[in-house]
């Protein structure tokens, strides 16, 4: 027994909030509740299922099948937007923590490696975000870029100073 | 194995490139087998463009850059000599190496 995804268990409670009023749709809602609980064979948490029960109990007849497809197909919808307002939500903060961290980074280095090693990083976390890769994929990138964007303004500073030096 | 400024002068025979594009370019040539890492690539390539080997422009906006330009590098008359003896050494090398293997 596979339990629900957190968005599926979201929807599933709003749907049952904005239903549960009236009648009619808590007889539809339990025939969908139903439907959904036979296809994923899933197992819901103990305030889901107490719900569940809720909406099942004393609704024994057979659902409008036109109404169980469109509240199913709302479902589906209500599903999709939650998932993707859950990923836009995990972008956004990926993208302000990278932001934060070379926002303060920059305000140390010089401009050649803010134009170019900082811009690069930004550059890689954008497309790691855009891919939906893991949250540490990205603070690795965001470590790794202000370990070696310091350890190379080091060597950038050391290197223009031998340069110069009239000895060389 | 190789060396990064080596590396980076052969990739940047074939065409102008900017630090993610070369790291990227640098692992197909080698066939995954070289892969430049952020503290290699970028000292490597301000050592090129101090030795002249190559020099550097601006090229277009990306939003995801912050509205900083990516920065190419082009790689100079100097460079190619430099990469091309590179690579006549190395075949030399290996040429000399496979030949005594063969004779055994």
């Amino acid at each position: 027994m596979k339990p629900l995804p957190a968005s599926v268990r979201r929807t599933l409670l709003r749907l049952a909030r904005e239903e549960i009023g009236d009648q009619q749709t808590r007889l539809e809602f339990a025939a969908l509740a139903r439907l959904r609980l036979r296809s994923s064979r899933a197992r819901l948490s103990g305030r889901e299922a107490k719900l569940v029960r809720l909406l099942l109990g004393g609704h024994n007849r057979p659902p409008n099948r036109d109404l169980v497809l469109r509240l199913h197909r709302r479902f589906i919808e209500l599903e999709s937007v939650a998932q993707q307002q859950e990923s836009l939500g995990r972008a956004c903060s990926q993208l302000a923590a990278a932001e934060g961290a070379f926002g303060l980074l920059e305000l140390l280095l010089p401009a050649r490696l803010r134009k170019e090693e900082v811009a690069d990083a930004r550059e890689v976390v954008a497309r790691l975000v855009k891919c939906e890769s893991p949250w540490w994929m990205v603070l690795v990138k965001i470590t790794s870029t202000c370990f070696w964007a310091g350890i190379n303004a080091v060597r950038e500073l050391t290197s223009t100073f031998l340069h110069k030096s009239p000895g060389r | 194995m190789i060396n990064a400024k080596t590396a980076l002068l052969q990739a940047l025979m074939t065409d102008d490139g900017y630090g993610l594009e070369l790291i990227e370019r640098v692992k197909d040539l080698t066939g995954g087998k070289t892969t430049l890492g952020q503290g290699t690539i970028y000292p490597a390539l301000r050592d090129l463009e101090r030795d002249g080997f190559v020099e550097s422009y601006e090229g277009e906006t990306v939003p995801e850059r912050a509205g900083r330009p990516r920065i190419y590098y082009r790689i100079t008359g100097e460079g190619r000599r430099a990469a091309f003896e590179e690579r006549k050494a190395a075949s030399g090398l290996f040429g000399l190496a496979w030949a005594k293997l063969a004779l055994g």
